[in-house]
């Protein structure tokens, strides 16, 4: 039977989904019924991850409608690959720390995958309820994780200024909802999109103007900066690395802004061709210059850190001004190299917080200068370091190169060269900072030389994300066509 | 009947106020108030834009019910935070929460 002649409410299209929620029921009823199996719980969710990702691309190509809130395409397909294969890398790094927590594996694990079915509906969500419900369900998810260790003061910290921060800009983002919803009596974006047409002409014939749209866009624009954590709302990210647990740290690095990046994309692309008509050129006054505070501000922030998880907490902030150049292009170009940018972001920053999951587990490493002589005790943790934070410098034969040339080519190609420019001046400060840690890693005398011990699981995530690394560098052309098919599903009408 | 234009004046003071609260304020428990404000604004505008533009349909009232299940979540969790860091720390005023520098 063929997907096509299937009806909308087919379950069959929500799969991932599915699978995932499978998992974590099984996850729930092994915890319950036989607390001896406890230990297979991590390899139980790994499974429901590959399971649900087989899912996903065994439904590339589907382009349709669903459940009337969802739109199931080749780009939600792409987030819903890059955030399980985060996942997946996230529960590998996280088998010490579920484990030794209080013994609560299984919540863990299920509020993890949760969170990952959060960021695939997200994905995929045209109508305003549901993109409100899956980004709020997605903090709430984030919050908890953070906070888990209920006695470690940080993280209860951490925990709570993530949720202070998070709810009120959600709560901004939801007021801007409820005006979209006021003006075009409309909550799903199509409609919305369609009803800012029809108004607008109205209006404009009347001598209204479109300015009155203004304060609504910045509202919306800044609910959605605080998830991708981009500049002036980026407060929280580095409090929040510091305090959570590492696993976590890595998860709120990558989950949460591959969700509020899928938002950005799909809110932009679809009410753009609107907002044009209303003769606003908001897009790259708006989003460019968050483009630009935002990695300006994160790079120039991350030059003075010691703390190794507060540099990569600006350094994030940097990586996210780099890929909304892509969105303010909002070209089918910039759209798919922001996808590939973010799947060789999601590679390289998980790397990197591999290696210092395992180096801080084993050595009690804080800041940079406890990485001194790295390489001496662990030399392919050390290595694996080494070549993520090239990839997020953009060097050649790493993904991020060929990231950043597609993100500054499309930037180029649509008459925003001076964007281009900036990220090209930003990218070469950040080397500054990141060659701090490999500086540290190889050319600092070290103390000590008793070897830093990498169990199984963690080889597999450290091979894992060079490999991803790796392979997006070398061999981009077996993934860019499809990143170029899920952005052109924005541009086919 | 009452013009729409006082309701959304009403819900914009509304998340004013509770976005002022969740600025300047120094105490955990009147941030959480402050939230709950800025929410009730929304459900309030939500109400308002149904009741006047599309009496019939369902779309704007059925947003309103999830912003509620929404509210109950933070709002729980909020607590649930707040008690935590009351038994860790034995406060809750804002400033002396501040062991992470930034």
């Amino acid at each position: 039977m063929s997907l096509t002649s299937l009806p909308d409410q087919s379950l069959i299209f929500l799969l991932p989904e599915l699978i995932l929620l499978g998992a974590i029921l099984l996850i729930l009823a092994v915890d319950l019924l036989a607390p001896v199996a406890r230990r297979w719980i991590l390899y139980l969710s790994l499974l429901g991850v590959v399971g649900a990702g087989g899912a996903t691309v065994s439904l590339w190509g589907v382009n349709r409608r669903v459940f009337a809130v969802l739109s199931l395409d080749n780009f939600a397909l792409s987030v819903n690959v890059i955030a399980l294969i985060a996942v997946a890398v996230v529960i590998m790094i996280s088998k010490d720390y579920a484990y030794t927590n209080d013994n609560q594996p299984a919540l863990f694990y299920t509020l993890l995958l949760f969170s990952a079915i959060n960021i695939c509906f997200l994905g995929a969500a045209t109508n305003l309820v549901m993109i409100m419900l899956c980004f709020d369900f997605l903090s709430i998810g984030a919050y908890i994780l953070t906070g888990f260790p209920r006695g470690d003061l940080h993280a209860n910290e951490a925990a709570l200024k993530y949720f202070l921060y998070g709810s009120t800009l959600s709560a901004v983002l939801l007021y801007a909802m409820s005006w979209l919803y006021g003006f075009t009596g409309s909550t799903d974006l199509v409609g919305i999109a369609q009803g800012l047409q029809n108004w607008s002409v109205e209006a404009i014939q009347q001598g209204g103007s479109p300015l009155v749209f203004v304060p609504l866009l910045v509202l919306m624009v800044a609910g959605l900066s605080y998830k991708v954590a981009a500049a002036p709302f980026h407060q929280w990210a580095p409090d929040v690395y510091e305090g959570a647990p590492l696993p976590v740290a890595a998860f709120i690095s990558v989950g949460p802004k591959l969700a509020g990046l899928a938002l950005f994309v799909r809110v932009t692309l679809v009410l753009f061709p609107a907002t044009l008509q209303l003769g606003m050129r908001w897009r790259w006054p708006l989003l460019g210059l968050i483009a630009v505070s935002s990695m300006t501000f994160g790079n120039l922030a991350a030059l003075w850190q010691d703390n190794i998880k507060r540099l990569l907490a600006y350094s994030s902030i940097a990586q996210v001004g780099y890929m909304l150049i892509g969105i303010t292009v909002a070209s089918e170009d910039g759209i798919a190299a922001v996808l590939f940018y973010m799947l060789a972001y999601v590679f390289a920053n998980l790397g990197i917080f591999t290696a210092i999951t395992i180096y801080e587990s084993q050595t009690g490493a804080v800041n940079i200068g406890d990485y001194a002589g790295a390489h001496k005790r662990a030399p392919f943790l050390a290595f694996v370091t080494t070549f993520c934070l090239l990839a997020l410098v953009g060097f050649p034969t790493t993904g991020g190169f060929v990231g950043k040339l597609g993100l500054f080519a499309a930037a180029i190609k649509g008459g925003l060269g001076w964007l281009a420019l900036l990220a090209v001046i930003n990218s070469v400060i950040s080397l500054a900072y990141y060659w701090r840690v490999i500086r540290a890693m190889y050319f600092t005398p070290l103390w000590t030389e008793s070897p830093v011990e990498i169990s199984g699981i963690y080889q597999v995530a450290l091979g894992v994300t060079l490999g991803g690394v790796l392979f997006l560098g070398l061999l981009p052309q077996f993934v860019l066509p499809l990143f170029q098919a899920a952005a052109h599903v924005f541009f086919s009408h | 009947m009452i013009p729409l234009s006082w309701y959304l004046m009403l819900a914009a003071a509304l998340f004013c106020v509770g976005l002022y609260g969740m600025l300047a304020e120094r105490h955990l428990i009147t941030m959480l108030m402050s939230l709950e404000l800025m929410l009730n604004a929304v459900i309030l505008n939500m109400v308002a834009f149904a009741r006047y533009l599309e009496p019939q349909a369902l779309h704007g009232k059925t947003f309103a019910l999830f912003i509620y299940a929404l509210a109950a979540a933070d709002a729980v969790l909020g607590l649930a935070l707040t008690v935590l860091v009351w038994r860790n720390r034995d406060t809750v005023a804002i400033d002396k929460i501040n062991t992470l520098k930034g």
